[in-house]
């Protein structure tokens, strides 16, 4: 009796708790600040679409034209994928038993289970040779999702500022409310004066009052940080300050598939490991499937324009799904990472863990498209090619 | 190649669709601002596009409908 007791207890608790997370949620989400006419407690969920830089400067090269060492959010979170599985997989098959532990057995889960679904479509040689990229590429793509998943991993950054001095400030006239965007846009002309002939420069929205020079006219100035002095200054010019709370423009590290980059790397060695296999497996004679002028040779003009057309296509259509492969990817990373800011926006905690289930799932169908698609592009460059009628 | 694999290519469909129109469009987009041509180029991508669209679809599809087709006529 006692024991079901305190399981009931145990219930009980769990579902107030459950209940007050759900509670806190909506009352401190967006939804919530709707209902109650309140501003949100939460910032508003800011969406960068270019990977950000955590260390280095903003362009690759530098002025003189030699090249610097970038790293962006990225870059740093698949070098930690990889890492993790290197790491697991070196530990877990460092000492192999015959009768397999924990971490073992589900490698050899993982390793047997790819290599079952790659030998069930290019059967047991060619599934073999061509294993280690397959099994890669999915494992990446997988894990690479999912470890971006861990509550943590996002949650350290660094902000970065424009620096403004009060001299810039004497650009705007008297009695003026500076906004963010007319900031954004000092600075974007500051670089471009000092840079002739430059690319448009990117400017992080984050801005810096320096204690610089003096300021001469009243305003009102919008900006994230006020250094030591300059409030005092803009105040005693007759303006006034207004805070914005800055939060983190860059996450030290970041899903890589956010990042157009990592897709189309993963894309271009996936068409160029097909195309390669096409190649050994048939020859030069694999380019025959894009360039056939066999029949137009012959003298067949009606048959041989559209056998040209039909391989033109095929060409074109082995270049499609270089796009399709990078694009489905991104698309389905960037539209998952989106629809978490968001709906933790919309009501944090509870809700948010449907929606981190669906990822889940989605990490792992991304992979086996991935992989699979590979595959069989794979099966059908190395088949041998339909013979012309 | 089984069933599943031959399936699972079109889970590739829509993007495959999608692509290759716009890469039709865009190339015809660039090679009009390029030569200065006026809707030639973009038209004629429009075309390629959408004819490279139905020409890999029909190629995706076709090995299932030969998978049923042959079943059908072993009955």
């Amino acid at each position: 009796m006692a024991s079901t007791g305190s399981t009931k207890g145990i219930i009980v608790f769990v579902g107030i708790v459950l209940l007050a997370l759900v509670l806190t949620g909506l009352v401190t989400g967006a939804i919530g600040a709707a209902f109650l006419g309140t501003d949100s407690l939460l910032p508003k969920p800011e969406v960068h679409l270019p990977a950000q830089q955590i260390l280095g400067d903003d362009a690759g090269t530098t002025l003189d034209g030699g090249m610097k060492l970038v790293l962006t959010n990225t870059i740093l979170s698949s070098i930690i994928t990889s890492g993790l599985l290197i790491l697991l997989f070196v530990f877990g098959t460092s000492r192999l038993k015959v009768v397999p532990g924990r971490l073992q057995g589900l490698l050899e889960t993982i390793v047997e289970g790819l290599l079952g679904f790659i030998e069930s479509v290019l059967g047991a040689g060619k599934g073999r040779a061509i294993f280690p990229l397959i099994a890669t590429i999915f494992l990446f793509v997988s894990f690479n999702s999912w470890i971006s998943l861990l509550p943590v991993y996002q949650s350290f950054g660094v902000t970065r500022y424009e620096t403004i001095t009060l001299d810039d400030l004497n650009h705007f006239e008297a009695g003026h409310e500076v906004t963010e965007e007319e900031l954004e846009h000092l600075v974007e002309e500051r670089y471009m004066a000092a840079h002739p002939g430059a690319e448009e420069h990117h400017v992080i929205e984050r801005f810096e009052i320096v204690n610089e020079g003096t300021l001469t006219k009243a305003l009102t100035v919008e900006a994230h940080r006020f250094a030591e002095g300059t409030e005092a200054a803009i105040a005693a010019a007759g303006g006034e300050v207004d805070r914005k709370s800055p939060g983190l423009n860059a996450t030290f590290v970041r899903p890589a598939g956010t990042d157009l980059n990592m897709p189309l790397a993963l894309a271009l060695v996936a068409f160029f490991f097909v195309e390669f296999l096409g190649l050994r497996a048939h020859g030069l004679g694999y380019f025959g499937e894009f360039f056939r002028f066999g029949a137009l040779l012959k003298g067949k003009i009606g048959m041989g324009v559209i056998d040209a057309f039909v391989g033109a296509l095929e060409g074109i259509s082995h270049l499609v799904r270089l796009v399709s492969f990078t694009f489905r990817l991104f698309g389905n990373m960037l539209a998952g990472e989106i629809l978490l800011l968001v709906v933790s926006f919309l009501a944090s905690f509870v809700f948010v863990v449907a929606f981190y289930g669906l990822e889940l799932l989605v990490g792992l169908i991304q992979g086996i498209i991935f992989a699979g698609l590979t595959v069989i592009f794979a099966s059908i460059a190395m088949a041998p090619h339909e013979e012309d009628h | 190649m089984p069933t599943w694999a031959l399936a699972l290519r079109l889970v590739g469909v829509g993007w495959f669709l999608a692509a290759s129109v716009i890469i039709g469009i865009v190339a015809g987009l660039f090679l009009d601002k390029w030569l200065g041509t006026k809707i030639v180029f973009t038209l004629l991508g429009v075309i390629v596009g959408t004819t490279v669209a139905f020409y890999g679809l029909y190629q995706m599809v076709k090995p299932l409908m030969d998978d049923q087709g042959n079943g059908l006529d072993k009955e």
